[in-house]
């Protein structure tokens, strides 16, 4: 299934995953289509903030569906 | 060439007839402005007509756009965003705004220090109390005051190239036709839709913004017109690539230099240029592409017959304009489309608030009021009406009607709340900005917000909501009287009083925050005010200009709330104010706001808060783009815990040998910059001050880099001595012939343009370009304009005064033509480096040691020749003068480098954004940044929230795009039966030894190898001369082997401890507190 990755810029990415690919896997796909390496990601998804958990949580125990949002942003160094 | 003076902001010229209102800054005694009954000699009437009728604007407009020159100084992190043609727009834009509450006043500032031409504030209604809680710009004084007149002397000391009027009276829809937009806050969905009928139809079409803010709930509606144009729908530069290969097949493929990742998407279309072989590529025409990849994509075009790709060539997107076809209200009611989402966890929310401000509205119109807080019997009626309205929808009718929202939307409707109105007013500031100027993608028809996890966690009684005749009785109303105390007693830390910090002060003010007798709000910056901090640092003024900007934002903030009890101190925060900013501070401390521009600051702030366990509100900004982070003792990670991407730095060969872009070039100029007029020169003052003990330090090093900068000492002193301002001139002169012609001509001497490398592929391919030499002509205005600049610069760092006539071109000219200029011979051996890994552009050779010594005896000699107390002036780079010859001189190296190179240059303006690396910053999305923090305080200081109650906020203004999240817990070491997080610390009692902390800690199941202090190490496993400390106290040790300095009040010492357990697996464990007495 594809999930649809949106960064800061409004810039979209879509992301081919299953239902057993794991968190880190996608962040890799991710780092794949966007050049943003795995660590710096911080991906948004339907309000919580998704973490790499040891033991590899899936697309399925997050309960991600086909065609969901993610929103990648960093953090603003002005003010 | 003259230096770049800015010119002076003119609102109207002597002759023309038409006359322009504005506040004249006379007042009297008893503070209203002065009713002058004749005009001023430039056309300005004084007076404050309170009912006259505003005169034709756009008549005006047109008679003075012409004479409207940007004030770059002033918007120069504006600009940055917005670049001169959206400027150029706004400056010609005449914006109402009605309704001058909370919201209206927020909308207004922000616009007025965005710059457009001129501002109407429209009111009909009085100054109430319960408007203090929002609008910065009432004190008690204005209570009774028609709350347009009273808003408008303190507005218009925002931006005095801004023109701020005032209606007072019932607005005719004629009346409309002199604005460009025209925003409606706390107005009545019927009226709303009559108006915006008009404004629709209107040609050409006046933007129609409605807003209204009701306690913790927030909602906007956008009617651009039929056929709104976005000429740029997210602010970003165009992108592009560098061409590696192109297929001749359909469709042609077309693969790109590896060198940075394509930032294409699907359906761009992009330019191709400076293709060879396939030249049919290089028409201009624009050509969609799809099957983007990292580093390739395909054209949608068949390339089977052009000409075979040989090399070269770079593609551009194309930004295309987009046009909106935005329904009136009146449609838009019933047909709203999608809408834009703030909160993903809220998928059903936006429909339910659609159906909700409608009920709203009725209720209003029906009881003549809004609903009370605490009344169930009007939140009944509100639930009630909603049902009813749902019912009539038919098929789009909502399955639920969530009463308990409905009811927290009846209790807080009456109240503006400040972070409602900063938030709304940042998002609607900005909507006025793309509506003016077409600039950003606006958002379209609807968008609605609330922050119900703001409310206090327990129920509150009604009497909580009783108003107490006081200044917060609005804020009372939805948050009750006991979070208000709580607010007014809260010790505050605000580290940063720039952009974020006004903000912020201004919005803790107005919520009374450190407002009681135990409050207190600290302040620090170590900063003073500057010009271009004036657009968008909205409690300063022209003439605060050099001032700190600590103290005249505390001023100003206890302008707006005299009970404020603000202290204003001008010392950075770090290791250094351990002493200002001591334990007894931290720890009285209720929460630490952050208001901060660069990373250091805020990573150190940030371990403070951990330590002494204090919540930090973080915000940041960049441009159109901000973020919020809660860090919340106990309950979220740090703000350390995660890490930033690196910035983007190209290798250090590619900015010296092989430039491909104009940022290359710039950092190039900046790195010369500063290594000729700041570096060489110091070290010039570091050599005269203390012979010996400098070439000691060269001798130790005896490196290339050590030879390298004496090699620079001696030719300053020697060779390239000036003594004369024409010898200045010469020296810029050869500088030009070195940087642009002979480096040039010796890489194509060691690197021919067929050159190739080991493998045999063309050295020169993608990205490097093959660059070309200058031929310096006098009469090139850019090569004198860099002359000047160089040749001022180097009189400066020598103290040779600057003559008058070399300020101008023909006589520098003519000064230039007498340098003698030196024929150029390549070397054979000459050694450039190629390698992208490489840092150093120094190269080591056997006999640097011999070099050093030689260059020594020269320095020597010269020294002889030079006044005892002579010193040269080191020159720090300052990017905000525009009269010092800085950008002058760094626009100037950098624009021929990249006529070098066949790079595109750039003007002045561009230059000192990417070299000055300037952040760039607007009033809009700093105001939104601060509302959401201060949704998230009100959560702090009731202190019953959980972490899923708190919210951190990415958002691009330009976009627009909101990302909400909870924010993410701290990470759990877990061991044995224990577990902890970053925010633990263990603590030890009773002045233990050395033995017996590692006994405490091994009773953890814990073996310590390792203890600290500091920077130094108390006791390693594997040192036996260690085991000698284990019968000393800790603290001794702390003192004696660690250095540590313990302050007279300290109590405990504090190590950190690497630790492993039975398994030898490292376990990372809390700081430990030794407590010795």
């Amino acid at each position: 299934m594809q999930v649809f990755i949106i960064d800061e810029d409004g810039k979209k990415y879509c992301v081919e995953v299953e239902k057993t690919t794991t968190i880190a896997d996608m962040k890799t796909k991710i780092y794949d289509a966007t050049g943003m390496e795995n660590a710096y990601q911080y991906l948004e998804h339907r309000g919580k903030i998704v973490l790499e958990v040891h033991g590899g949580t899936t697309m399925d125990d997050y309960k991600i569906k086909a065609c969901d949002i993610f929103h990648m942003s960093d953090r603003m160094r002005g003010g | 060439m003259e230096p770049f003076v800015v010119k002076e902001n003119i609102i109207a010229s002597a002759s023309s007839p038409m006359k322009k209102r504005r506040i004249d800054h006379t007042e009297s005694a008893d503070g209203s402005a002065i009713n002058a009954s004749n005009s001023s000699s430039i056309g300005l009437n004084n007076s404050i007509g309170g009912n006259d009728t505003v005169m034709s604007m756009a008549e005006f407009g047109n008679d003075n756009s012409n004479n409207q020159e940007i004030d770059e100084d002033l918007h120069s992190r504006q600009l940055a965003v917005y670049g001169r043609e959206t400027m150029r727009k706004l400056f010609a834009s005449n914006v109402l705004i009605s309704g001058m509450q909370g919201l209206g006043v927020e909308i207004a500032k922000n616009i007025i220090l965005a710059g457009v031409k001129s501002v109407t504030l429209h009111d009909e209604n009085v100054v109430e109390l319960w408007d203090l809680s929002s609008n910065f710009v009432f004190t008690e004084e204005d209570i009774g005051k028609n709350r347009a007149l009273a808003s408008v002397h303190k507005l218009q000391e925002l931006n005095n190239a801004v023109a701020v009027s005032t209606l007072t009276g019932k607005l005719t829809k004629e009346q409309l036709s002199d604005f460009q937009v025209v925003v409606f806050v706390d107005i009545s969905f019927e009226k709303a839709t009559e108006i915006d009928d008009y404004c629709h139809s209107h040609q050409p079409p006046i933007a129609f913004i409605k807003a209204d803010v009701r306690g913790l709930f927030g909602s906007l509606f956008c009617d651009f017109g039929p056929h709104f144009t976005v000429l740029d729908v997210d602010g970003e530069e165009p992108h592009s690539g560098i061409i590696a290969s192109v297929s001749n097949e359909n469709p042609g493929f077309v693969s790109c230099v590896d060198d940075e990742r394509l930032e294409f998407e699907d359906g761009n279309l992009v330019v191709f240029s400076e293709v060879e072989g396939m030249t049919e590529l290089n028409d201009g025409k624009p050509r969609k592409i799809k099957n983007v990849k990292p580093f390739s994509f395909t054209l949608e075009e068949d390339t089977s017959s052009y000409g075979q790709y040989m090399k070269g060539g770079i593609v551009t997107q194309v930004k295309q304009p987009k046009v909106l076809n935005f329904k009136p209200l009146r449609e838009a009611l019933k047909d709203p489309g999608d809408f834009l989402l703030s909160d993903f966890s809220k998928f059903d929310r936006p429909p339910l608030l659609h159906l909700a401000f409608q009920a709203l509205d009725r209720f209003s119109s029906q009881a003549g009021r809004f609903p009370f807080a605490g009344s169930e019997e009007d939140a009944q009626k509100l639930v009630e009406i909603a049902v009813d309205i749902n019912e009539g929808l038919g098929d789009a009718r909502l399955e639920d009607v969530n009463s308990k929202l409905l009811r927290h939307l009846a209790f807080g409707s009456r109240a503006v709340l400040n972070p409602m109105a900063a938030m709304f007013g940042g998002i609607v500031g900005q909507e006025v900005v793309k509506a003016c100027s077409g600039k950003f993608h606006p958002i379209f028809q609807f968008f609605y917000f609330d922050s119900v996890e703001s409310l206090p966690k327990e129920p509150l009684d009604a009497s909580e909501f009783r108003p107490q005749n006081s200044r917060y009785d609005a804020q009372i109303s939805v948050f009750g009287s006991t979070l208000q105390k709580k607010l007014e007693d809260a010790r505050v830390f605000v580290v940063g009083a720039g952009a974020l910090g006004c903000e912020f002060l201004k919005n803790l003010a107005l919520m009374g925050v450190s407002c009681g007798t135990q409050g207190k709000l600290t302040v620090t910056d170590d900063d003073v005010i500057e010009k271009s901090n004036l657009s968008r640092q909205f409690l300063f003024r022209d003439w605060n200009i050099g001032q700190a900007k600590s103290t005249v934002a505390a001023t100003a903030a206890a302008g707006i709330n005299s009970r404020l009890n603000i202290d204003a101190l001008q010392n950075r925060v770090g290791p250094e104010t351990e002493n200002v900013f001591d334990d007894s501070f931290w720890e009285n401390l209720t929460v630490v706001v952050n208001a901060l521009d660069n990373v250091t600051a805020r990573l150190y702030v940030d371990s403070r808060c951990v330590y002494f366990q204090k919540p930090l509100l973080e915000s940041g900004t960049l441009g159109a783009k901000c973020n919020t982070q809660m860090v919340i003792p106990h309950l979220t990670e740090n703000y350390g815990a995660s890490r930033d991407p690196p910035e983007k730095q190209a290798p250090m060969c590619t900015v010296h040998s092989f430039p491909h872009n104009i940022d290359h070039c710039l950092t190039w100029a900046r790195s010369e910059f500063e290594g000729l007029l700041e570096k060489t020169p110091a070290e010039v003052n570091a050599y005269l001050s203390d012979p010996v003990e400098y070439m000691k330090a060269m001798r130790t090093a005896g490196d290339a880099q050590a030879r390298d900068t004496l090699g620079r000492v001696v030719e300053c002193l020697e060779k390239e001595k000036c003594n004369s301002f024409q010898d200045c001139i010469t020296w810029a002169r050869l500088r030009f012939e070195d940087y642009f012609a002979n480096r040039v001509k010796q890489l194509c001497y060691t690197f021919p343009e067929d050159a190739a490398t080991s493998t045999g592929a063309p050295f020169w391919s993608a990205p490097k370009r093959f660059p070309r030499p200058l031929q310096f002509s006098s009469t090139d205005l850019s090569h004198i304009n860099f002359v000047m600049a160089a040749s001022i610069l180097r009189a400066e760092t020598f103290g040779i005064p600057t003559p008058e006539w070399a300020k101008t071109r023909a006589g520098l000219a003519e000064a230039v033509e007498r340098v003698i200029v030196p024929d150029f011979e390549p070397k054979k051996d000459a050694t450039i480096v190629t390698d992208e890994k490489a840092t150093t552009l120094s190269t080591a050779s056997v006999d640097d040691a011999a070099v050093i010594d030689e260059l020594n005896a020269k320095l020597v000699r010269c020294r002889m020749s030079l006044q005892p107390e002579f010193r040269m002036k080191a020159i720090q780079f300052e990017k905000d003068d525009d009269t010092n010859y800085h950008m002058d001189m760094i626009a100037g190296l950098a624009n021929m480098r990249a006529r070098n190179y066949s790079v595109p240059e750039v003007d002045k303006l561009k230059a000192k954004f990417i070299a000055g690396r300037i952040i760039p910053a607007i009033a809009t999305s700093t105001a939104m940044a601060t509302g959401f923090v201060c949704l998230e305080m009100y959560k702090v200081l009731d202190g019953s929230h959980k972490v899923e109650d708190y919210r951190n906020t990415f958002a691009n203004l330009a976009l627009p795009l909101f990302s909400m999240a909870e924010p993410v817990p701290p990470k759990v070491v877990k061991h044995q039966d224990q577990s902890w997080t970053v925010w633990d610390r263990w603590v030890m009692r009773g002045n233990p030894t050395l033995r017996e902390l590692l006994d405490w800690l091994k009773e953890k199941g814990l073996n310590a190898y390792s203890i600290s202090c500091g920077s130094s190490l108390l006791y390693n496993s594997m040192f036996s001369r260690h085991k000698e400390r284990m019968n000393r106290r800790v603290v001794d040790l702390a003192r004696d082997v660690a250095g540590v300095e313990l302050p007279a009040y300290r109590r405990h010492v504090d190590v950190v401890v690497a630790c492993e357990d039975d398994n030898d697996a490292d376990v990372d464990i809390p700081l430990v507190s030794v407590y010795f007495a």
